[in-house]
């Protein structure tokens, strides 16, 4: 596995545990993916929108397929995640710091799903690719 | 002249080389003002990427620091916060902390990203010291 593929700028990422207050991840890593990948989805069954963008209440609803799930959530909720990502046929799912857990970590290695995690997106480095194409 | 002893004269002149390094125990604290020199100066340099807010970073800080002194004579080992020195980050395609580059000569041979065992990072490093032997 290599941590490069989640990073492609062509993936399609859902973000799972968007929030709408600013001072939180799941709004800072939702505005930052933002600015680098292709399309990125916000999904949190609390909100119908965020700022004025359309917000998923769950993997399901998405209106395709992601390449990336971001789980921005308690690790009990990314268990969850991932077993409807695994029924979706999601390949890859990176679990921010706090977020993950054992179970989940273990669940996806037993069903072919890649996982990353101990791992921080590195925000600035993100924004600065990502202004440079646009 | 057999094989054995060319593979010895190797070694011992890559001991008295690095015998002329005087090498830290501790690692280097890196900025945009001091990168080029520093990883230029060791033969081999580890430039631990790292941010105060990120929880995995501070994981494996312990680790750095027992392997600079472990390793040191063989390997440099350095840190570079990645808030304070973004423009740096983002020249070597940094895009997830932590994130461990190996420079040989000034030149990356070796990324390292995420929060990896000790084991991992001496495993990789020992392919970097016995091309180095072989050299």
């Amino acid at each position: 596995m290599k941590i490069e593929w989640f990073l492609e700028g062509k993936n399609t990422i859902a973000v799972v545990g968007v929030s709408a207050n600013p001072e939180k991840w799941g709004y800072k890593i939702y505005q930052t993916l933002k600015r680098t990948f292709r399309k990125v989805y916000a999904v949190n069954p609390k909100y119908a929108e965020i700022w004025g963008e359309k917000c998923y209440p769950d993997l399901k609803s998405l209106p395709e397929r992601p390449d990336v799930v971001v789980t921005v959530v308690r690790p009990e909720i990314t268990e969850e995640v991932i077993r409807t990502a695994k029924d979706i046929g999601i390949r890859r799912v990176w679990m921010q710091p706090g977020s993950e857990s054992r179970e989940a970590i273990e669940f996806c290695e037993r069903n072919g799903i890649e996982c990353v995690h101990s791992v921080c997106f590195m925000m600035d480095g993100l924004k600065k690719r990502g202004d440079g194409n646009g | 002249m057999g094989t054995d002893d060319l593979e010895e004269i190797r070694k011992r002149k890559m001991e008295e080389m690095l015998k002329k390094i005087k090498y830290p125990t501790k690692p280097l604290e890196l900025n945009e003002g001091n990168f080029e020199e520093l990883v230029k100066r060791y033969p081999l340099i580890v430039i631990d990427f790292w941010s105060e807010r990120c929880p995995p970073c501070r994981l494996i800080a312990p680790l750095i620091e027992e392997l600079a002194k472990e390793l040191s004579g063989k390997v440099v080992f350095g840190k570079l916060d990645v808030d304070r020195n973004p423009s740096t980050a983002t020249r070597f395609g940094v895009m997830a902390i932590p994130t461990l580059l190996v420079f040989r000569n000034g030149e990356v041979v070796d990324r390292i990203v995420g929060a990896v065992p000790k084991e991992f990072i001496l495993g990789r490093l020992r392919k970097c010291l016995d091309e180095d032997v072989k050299k």
